[in-house]
């Protein structure tokens, strides 16, 4: 269970969020959309402890995740899986080292990482990329190289920050797929998105966002945020 | 603890080679900046060194009258051996005086014709070397005083004074600015180094980013920078040892073997020296690196 309570965050004199409440019940899919400055990346940074909140706080599982000190937080990163826009990925890794990489962090033995990473690689159809290096992939491999890092510690709350912004639409309903399957095995997927087909398409939860407040949240919903 | 260790060094190794292009420019300015250092510090040991040579051979000689007897003499001369600051003292006699007088003349017959071996009219004297030209004048003085009987009829200071006082300044000045400037460029190397390094780590910074984002502890991304800083050092050592060793092979070594500096009992370029250059590269070179590669990570982790 992810709550959101009256979470408000200023940059300045800037109100990037504004009092935004909501709750995530368990194994639920979630869209977050909006206009570009809605506060969607705010809040996801909100999500990762990359920023604290000016006014309210988050809670996972009854733990408030702002209230970590800075040496735990690296931990609590590792229980959430993050797929961005631009991917993201190390230049200087393969495939398999990404995704590994993660893994390797926590002090896992090298034996348990390959069977870990390969089965993921699988489970995004990346086995036969394993030794490429990003530079080398397509823009629909590279972000299936993201969602197989941010899934490789099996979180059970996984983010996605516009993760088809930079593809072409076969990628994007790979994609789309790859996010269902993973909500389908219970993982809360929290989707930021722009693109109104997926949205339509999904027929999930959708929650809008404008100027920083929540102007929107229906079950079931069809892209709309005015 | 092990595990984390090997995979630290694995990622610092391979990240070297697979930035090979950026490890290359980092490597050669590091060697650029190390053969600087070392240049300036062999400069400053043969400086020193010339400069000892010379300083070796100021020397004050003490002359007698006729009337003192060889026996007061070398009293005195034992005397003069105990005082402080003196290394050595050469007695002549008046009749090795003037053998050496007219062996130094042997081609000049017109001299050898006037000097006939009976009537000497060289005196015999005491040749003090010290081991601090500035402590000259203190030791005159006090053999002077210890010649309680005036057998002493005058000394060389007298005529040397301004010439003794002119390589004494020269050589001060010389060794001083030297070390000087060794400084000035040490820093400047220094400087180059923590640069360099720093902008390495600069072009990676969204790589740092990422892996915070991704859950790994600060100490964990950074340990392979630290290791790779170390690696850039330790190649650049190397590289730079290899290039100074061959730069004295042909240039050096043929100018030495015939330079003045040979002469002073210690060869200048010593196993001591080489070992003393190769440290302190190794040591700038490790420390300068593991310490630019702290502080610059440090600014990319607040993630």
């Amino acid at each position: 269970m992810i709550i959101v309570e009256g979470i408000t965050k200023h940059y300045g004199s800037r109100k990037a969020l504004d009092n935004v409440s909501f709750t995530i019940k368990p194994k639920e899919f979630v869209i977050l959309v909006g206009p570009s400055g809605a506060g969607k990346t705010t809040l996801i940074k909100l999500f990762l402890c990359e920023e604290k909140p000016t006014f309210g706080r988050i809670t996972i599982d009854g733990k408030d995740i702002h209230l970590l000190k800075d040496i735990h937080i690296p931990y609590y990163r590792r229980q959430i899986g993050v797929v961005w826009q631009d991917f993201k990925l190390l230049p200087n890794k393969t495939v398999y080292e990404n995704v590994a990489f993660a893994l390797e962090v926590s002090g896992k033995p090298d034996d348990k990482i390959k069977k870990e990473v390969m089965k993921i690689l699988d489970l995004v159809s990346l086995r036969d990329k394993a030794d490429s290096f990003p530079h080398e992939l397509s823009g629909g491999e590279l972000q299936r190289t993201a969602i197989a890092r941010a899934l490789v510690f099996n979180p059970r709350f996984l983010i996605a920050d516009e993760p088809t912004g930079n593809l072409d639409p076969q990628n994007v309903n790979e994609i789309m797929n790859l996010l269902l399957k993973i909500n389908s095995l219970g993982t809360i997927v929290l989707l930021a998105t722009h693109n109104r087909d997926m949205v339509d398409a999904l027929g999930k939860r959708v929650i809008s966002l404008d100027k920083g407040k929540i102007v929107r949240d229906r079950k079931r919903a069809k892209y709309d945020y005015r | 603890m092990f595990v984390s260790f090997n995979r630290i060094l694995r990622s610092a190794f391979s990240s070297f080679l697979r930035n090979g292009w950026l490890s290359f420019v980092t490597i050669f300015i590091m060697t650029q900046a190390l053969l600087i250092i070392s240049i300036f510090a062999s400069l400053n040991v043969v400086i020193s060194t010339s400069i000892e040579a010379v300083n070796e051979r100021i020397d004050v000689a003490v002359f007698f009258k006729d009337t003192a007897q060889e026996d007061s003499i070398l009293s005195l001369k034992s005397q003069t051996e105990s005082l402080e600051g003196v290394r050595e003292v050469i007695y002549t006699s008046p009749q090795e005086a003037l053998e050496i007088f007219l062996e130094d003349n042997r081609n000049r017959s017109i001299i050898r014709d006037v000097i006939s071996s009976e009537e000497n009219f060289l005196p015999a004297s005491l040749e003090i070397k010290v081991t601090d030209p500035y402590l000259i004048e203190e030791i005159v003085e006090q053999v002077q005083e210890m010649d309680s009987d005036h057998l002493i009829s005058e000394t060389s200071l007298e005529d040397n004074q301004k010439i003794i006082e002119r390589l004494r300044n020269l050589g001060g000045f010389i060794q001083n600015s030297s070390l000087l400037l060794a400084l000035v460029f040490l820093i400047i190397a220094v400087l180059i180094i923590f640069n360099t390094i720093r902008i390495t780590i600069f072009t990676r910074r969204e790589e740092i980013e990422v892996m915070k984002l991704v859950g790994a502890t600060d100490w964990y991304i950074r340990w392979p920078f630290i290791f790779e800083g170390i690696f850039y050092g330790l190649v650049a050592t190397v590289l730079s040892s290899l290039l100074l060793v061959a730069g004295y092979l042909t240039l050096i070594k043929p100018m030495v073997d015939s330079y003045v500096i040979s002469t002073s009992g210690n060869p200048v370029f010593s196993a001591g020296f080489w070992t003393f250059i190769l440290l302190l590269q190794l040591i700038i070179a490790v420390s300068v690196g593991t310490i630019s590669s702290y502080l610059a990570t440090r600014r990319h982790l607040s993630v």
